[in-house]
């Protein structure tokens, strides 16, 4: 399992995990794009999940930027939306 | 004539002589006669074959242990065994004598092991049962001593000399040749061997039969077995190796091994002078089967050809003689019968058929056969049906189905890989639909209710209710109510916004559970600590959080704010507090820094839509009201503290806390008050404690309720729970990582007795799923990972993305879009539809309830430059380090206490000069030495008679001997659940309760025995004189 080729999935809220390759990501998720083994699938999702909140628990207009998963610096052109 | 046994009959002549009422070594055939028989023509034949065969006349003889195979001379005065003679009152009756007469053990110091019975049907009908020990005889001789049975038999019956041809072997040259052949093959078998697999097998099944045993049938069809062959030989291999491959991959697919171990029987005739020959000639051979990289079926073929060619090739040795138990090396056989059971010979003018043989004895916990019958191939799975569970027959007819599906799709598809050949059966689907559980949460489609708001309900409620019991103070739930808000206002003023995580570092106190309530009221999350943790980690676990402040009275190190738990009070004239924060299902709730096997520690982080699902489905399922006290034990650092405050806020009940530690909780039953506790949530481990000294403990006599959970329950503690309580006390267990919001599963453990008590079933808003290697879920009886889904999954790990992708996966059998949490952790489903733990996939730890990345504690060994190797694992509930180099365990204890939380510091160390590898490069925990624990230098032996009884309870409970009075417990791996015991034992031997807290506080002997000496003056000083004498006459001092 652990050689076989992977995918990044990521589900509307965001959050970014591993799928099988040759199997359709269930319900609620969509491929971004990248595949790889599964190391090099989890090297990316490190480097593009960098806001780890759930969409929707981050909407600026309501809540405080301060949140524990945002303390690194976000430029909102390159976080999320890089894979789509 | 005296000869040495082979290797193997060696075997057989120790296990009998271990177990002389072992009948499975008891071989027979039986076989129906009709026609006219000739008796006496039966009994000469029956002479004839003694006479030929060595075998038949060989007993054996024990001189200085070692037994002899001693032949009596061919002819000779009772070298021929009678022949038993019984009238049976019908075929019934005749299967019964028959089976009785299979199922008799030998004794192997009582003469030549075989038995021959003649029943008599009628008087054209006879059943010939013909049995002998194992130890002269295989299957393959079975078949000779009936053919030459019967070619005497009609030689007699025609006046003429048998026509058999000179036996050129006996078994006595056999033997002598084997033991040879045998030794030579030592090398081999004790490499191929080395490192066997855990022996699991599937559903469960014991290892080692008790001799009940129990067989499910099923049938391949001649089509099938047809497939079968042409498999075969499209892959250039035989029928065997098919079969054998395709049990592994049954085997493989019910525990997850890729190493899997098969013993096989082998006729061992591969000589032409061997053929005739009546013997124990059969070796077991162990194949070792390699199913690494999901190969496809046809892939795992070829290696499982190449196997039997190597190692059926080669003369068994015992099991002994490789180094590990036959239970280790070979859990499970797989036996094709290739011989021809019809008969090549003539039986006199009478008809030979078949007739049952009741045969039910079971050498190992499960094992397959197989043999031809009119075209088909019946493969019989016999097992250990001596429990007499329909669960287990039923597990069994489950294997044989699953059997039969894994062949039909292997010979339809033998390019797919073997995770994906079709093993499930309907009604294995339906069982995995209907135990997963549902993950919806019971709030139901509505925005459900956080905990805050639960517990505001209660103070708007119920506001002179008491709240929070802290030795003699009570709050109410107004005033906690108040507080909270004060210190949240406090927060707030300080810069604390929603969505902030704010560290909590108190004592167990009212400050302690009030900053809880007052960071969800500020609308942010906690992070709680240990009071005392080490600062480095707690600077490193806020820097992760994101976290500034702090509720503590510690000083915190530059760049954190410190909050004093009174803030709000100093404040309370500012003004109004202003309203709570609302809190969203979303929003996070708190943050649990669990041991992370990377070195550093990692943030598990909760919303407040889990923790509010498990806290509802707690405070329905315990039945919590107004009126329950419950005692909070756990350390805030760890999420079962949740189970306890919150369930119990929600409930408008009052929550009792230990502010003297975890530990005096007997001390706390014990004083005034502690009877009307009714509820206790208590580590498994803690509680097997309690448990051994239960007479010892003050239970409140309103005790209702023990949650237990953390670690693996023992039966007995169950057991004798039950005796003592009956079911007065509900006993609940539970099991679920922090990951999965405090609990998954539970279930209420009764009085029946078990084996390994379950952790349960899915609690409320929560789905489990065993998955295999491949993702996809088992059915029952199958080891699977366990996988939690619904609504207590966390959001992941802080500031960890790749972590939480790799630990919080898509969950196709969710609502679209959720996600599920793969746990490490290795369960079965029992067929009662709880679910069974079977330990860690990783090396996880747990000690003492605590859960621990042993990859951590190595990882901060290994900074210090005094060591060069290190391995830590866990030994008699104590977490112990291996370590190379000149760094001594005191050093290193000292260099850990800095970094890490005290749970996390060995307290045992053994320093060596390498660590033991196996040959695999493994390190070898077999070879690893048990931590030796000595009184320290100092020895000044116990003298006063306080002393003399603290050094021998010690002694006995450290399992340290020679216990001196300036030993300190701790020192000695004391730790607080030995405490509790020590604590009772001297109550048990003085009378006199000695609180657990004395325990830590006089921690050599000699200031423990002076305290246990006051006590004892004490209580002597409030009672008379006339009591007093009686006492101190009658105290074991």
């Amino acid at each position: 399992m652990t050689d076989s080729p992977m995918l990044v999935v990521v589900n509307d809220e965001e959050q970014y995990s591993v799928w099988w390759s040759d199997r359709e990501p269930p319900a609620g998720w969509r491929a971004t794009g990248f595949a790889g083994t599964r190391q090099e699938c989890l090297d990316h999702i490190e480097t593009v999940w960098t806001d780890m909140r759930p969409r929707s628990v981050r909407d600026p207009e309501t809540r405080s930027v301060r949140d524990p998963d945002t303390l690194t610096v976000r430029d909102p052109a390159t976080s999320s939306s890089r894979d789509r | 004539m005296r000869a040495p046994l082979s290797p193997g009959q060696e075997r057989l002549w120790l296990l009998q002589r271990l177990d002389p009422a072992d009948a499975s070594y008891t071989m027979y055939t039986v076989r129906r006669l009709r026609g006219p028989l000739d008796e006496a023509a039966l009994e000469g034949a029956l002479a004839d074959v003694v006479a030929r065969h060595e075998g038949l006349r060989t007993r054996f003889e024990e001189e200085e242990g070692v037994p002899w195979a001693v032949a009596e001379p061919p002819g000779s005065a009772g070298s021929v065994p009678p022949v038993e003679r019984l009238r049976s009152d019908g075929e019934e009756h005749a299967r019964r004598l028959v089976a009785e007469r299979v199922n008799a053990p030998f004794d192997l110091a009582e003469g030549v092991p075989l038995r021959v019975a003649l029943i008599t049907i009628g008087a054209l009908d006879h059943v010939l049962c013909v049995t002998m020990h194992h130890i002269i005889g295989d299957g393959w001789s079975l078949g000779i001593l009936f053919d030459d049975l019967a070619e005497c038999y009609t030689a007699r019956l025609h006046g003429r000399a048998p026509s058999l041809a000179p036996l050129p072997v006996q078994p006595s040259d056999y033997a002598r040749w084997q033991r040879r052949r045998a030794e030579r093959a030592v090398p081999y078998w004790q490499e191929r061997l080395a490192d066997p697999p855990p022996p699991d097998l599937p559903c469960g099944m014991g290892n080692g039969g008790e001799g009940q045993g129990d067989f499910q049938v099923v049938r391949l069809g001649r089509e099938i077995a047809g497939e079968l062959d042409r498999l075969a030989r499209e892959n250039r291999t035989t029928l065997f190796t098919v079969l054998m491959a395709a049990y592994q991959v049954l085997l493989h697919r019910h525990t997850g091994h890729t190493d899997v171990l098969v013993g096989t029987a082998v006729a061992g005739r591969d000589r032409v002078e061997l053929e005739p020959m009546i013997g124990y000639l059969s070796q077991t051979v162990v194949l070792r089967g390699d199913l690494g990289g999901d190969p496809s079926f046809a892939e795992l073929l070829g290696r499982t050809r190449q196997e039997a060619l190597t190692a059926l090739s080669r003369p068994s040795v015992p099991f002994e003689r490789i180094g590990h138990p036959a239970e280790a090396l070979m859990p499970t056989m797989f036996i094709l019968h290739t011989q021809d059971l019809g008969l090549s010979r003539a039986f006199g003018d009478l008809s030979v058929g078949y007739f049952p043989d009741g045969y039910r004895q079971v050498k190992l916990g499960l094992y397959a056969e197989a043999w031809f019958e009119d075209g088909e191939i019946v493969v019989s799975f016999g097992h250990d049906g001596s429990s007499g569970s329909p669960h287990e027959a039923e597990a069994v007819r489950r294997l044989a189905d699953r059997f039969l599906l894994l062949v039909e799709s292997a010979v339809a598809e033998p390019r797919r890989r073997i995770s994906e050949l079709r093993v499930w059966t309907g009604d294995d689907e339906a069982d995995i639909r209907a135990m997963a559980g549902d993950g919806a949460d019971a709030a139901g489609a509505l925005v459900p209710e956080t905990v805050p708001e639960m517990i505001a309900e209660v103070v708007r409620r119920t506001p002179d209710a008491v709240a929070v019991v802290c030795g003699e103070t009570e709050v109410t739930y107004g005033e906690l109510d108040r507080r909270a808000a004060r210190l949240a206002a406090a927060l707030r003023a300080r810069g604390v916004r929603p969505g902030d995580v704010v560290g909590v570092c108190l004592p167990r106190s009212v400050e302690a559970i009030t900053a809880l309530l007052a960071v969800w009221r500020a609308g942010a999350a906690y992070l709680p600590f240990e009071p005392e943790e080490p600062e480095e980690r707690l600077a490193f676990s806020l820097a992760d959080a994101g976290a500034t402040h702090v509720i503590t009275t510690r000083a915190l190190p530059a760049g954190l704010t410190a909050v004093g738990p009174s803030a709000g009070e100093d404040e309370a004239a500012t003004g109004d507090p202003g309203e709570p924060e609302e809190t969203s299902p979303g929003d996070l709730a708190y943050v649990i820094s669990t041991s992370g096997s990377t070195g550093r520690p990692k943030g598990v982080a909760v919303e407040h839509r889990a923790i509010a699902a498990r806290i509802r489905w707690m405070r329905e399922e315990y039945g919590l009201a107004p009126g329950d006290r419950v005692v909070q034990f756990a350390s805030l650092s760890f999420d079962t503290h949740l189970e306890e405050v919150f369930p119990t806020l929600a409930a408008g009940a009052a929550l009792v806390l230990l502010p003297g530690g975890a530990a005096t909780l007997p001390d706390l039953l014990a004083a005034p008050g502690g009877e009307r506790v009714t509820m206790l949530d208590l580590p498994t481990a803690y509680w097997h404690h309690l448990v051994e000294e239960i007479d010892q403990i003050a239970w409140p006599p309103a005790l209702r309720l023990v949650v237990i959970g953390g670690e693996q329950a023992s039966g007995g503690a169950v057991t004798r729970w039950h005796d003592r309580f009956g079911d007065r006390v509900r006993l609940v267990n539970t099991y679920g990582p922090t990951e999965a919001a405090v609990i998954a599963t539970a279930t209420d453990l009764g009085a029946t007795p078990y084996g390994r008590p379950p952790i349960g079933r899915p609690v409320g808003a929560t789905t489990v799923h065993l998955l295999d290697a491949a993702g996809a879920p088992v059915p029952k009886g199958v080891i699977g990972e366990l996988v939690i889904g619904g609504a207590g999954v966390a959001r992941g790990y802080l500031r960890r993305p790749a972590l939480t992708a790799a630990a919080f996966v898509p969950d196709p059998l969710g609502p679209p879009g959720s996600r599920r949490y793969r746990t490490g952790d290795r369960a079965r489903w029992n067929q009662d539809g709880t679910l069974e733990f079977l330990g860690r996939l990783d090396g996880q730890l747990k000690v003492r309830g605590f859960r621990i990345e042993p990859g951590e504690v190595e990882a901060r060994l290994l900074d210090h430059p005094g060591v060069g190797q290190a391995f830590v694992t866990v030994h008699a509930e104590e977490l112990v380090a291996y370590v190379t180099g000149t760094a001594t365990g005191e050093e290193l204890a000292g260099h850990l206490a800095r970094t890490l939380p005290r749970h996390l510091v060995p307290t045992a160390w053994v320093v060596l000069d390498a660590l033991p590898l196996t040959s695999r490069g493994k390190v070898d925990r077999a070879a690893l030495p048990a931590p030796v624990r000595a009184s320290s230098a100092g020895h000044v032996a116990p003298s006063t008679d306080a002393e003399l009884l603290v050094a021998e309870i010690w002694s006995e409970l450290l399992g340290v001997d020679a216990i001196g009075v300036n030993d300190d417990f701790f020192t000695l791996g004391g730790h607080s659940l030995l405490a509790t015991r020590i604590a009772a034992r001297l109550r048990r031997a003085t009378g006199v309760e000695v609180p657990v807290r004395t325990i830590f506080e006089r921690r050599t002997v000699a200031e423990l025995a002076v305290a246990v000496e006051d006590l004892l003056m004490a209580e002597l000083e409030e009672i008379s004189d006339e009591e007093a004498e009686r006492l101190l006459s009658s105290a074991d001092l």
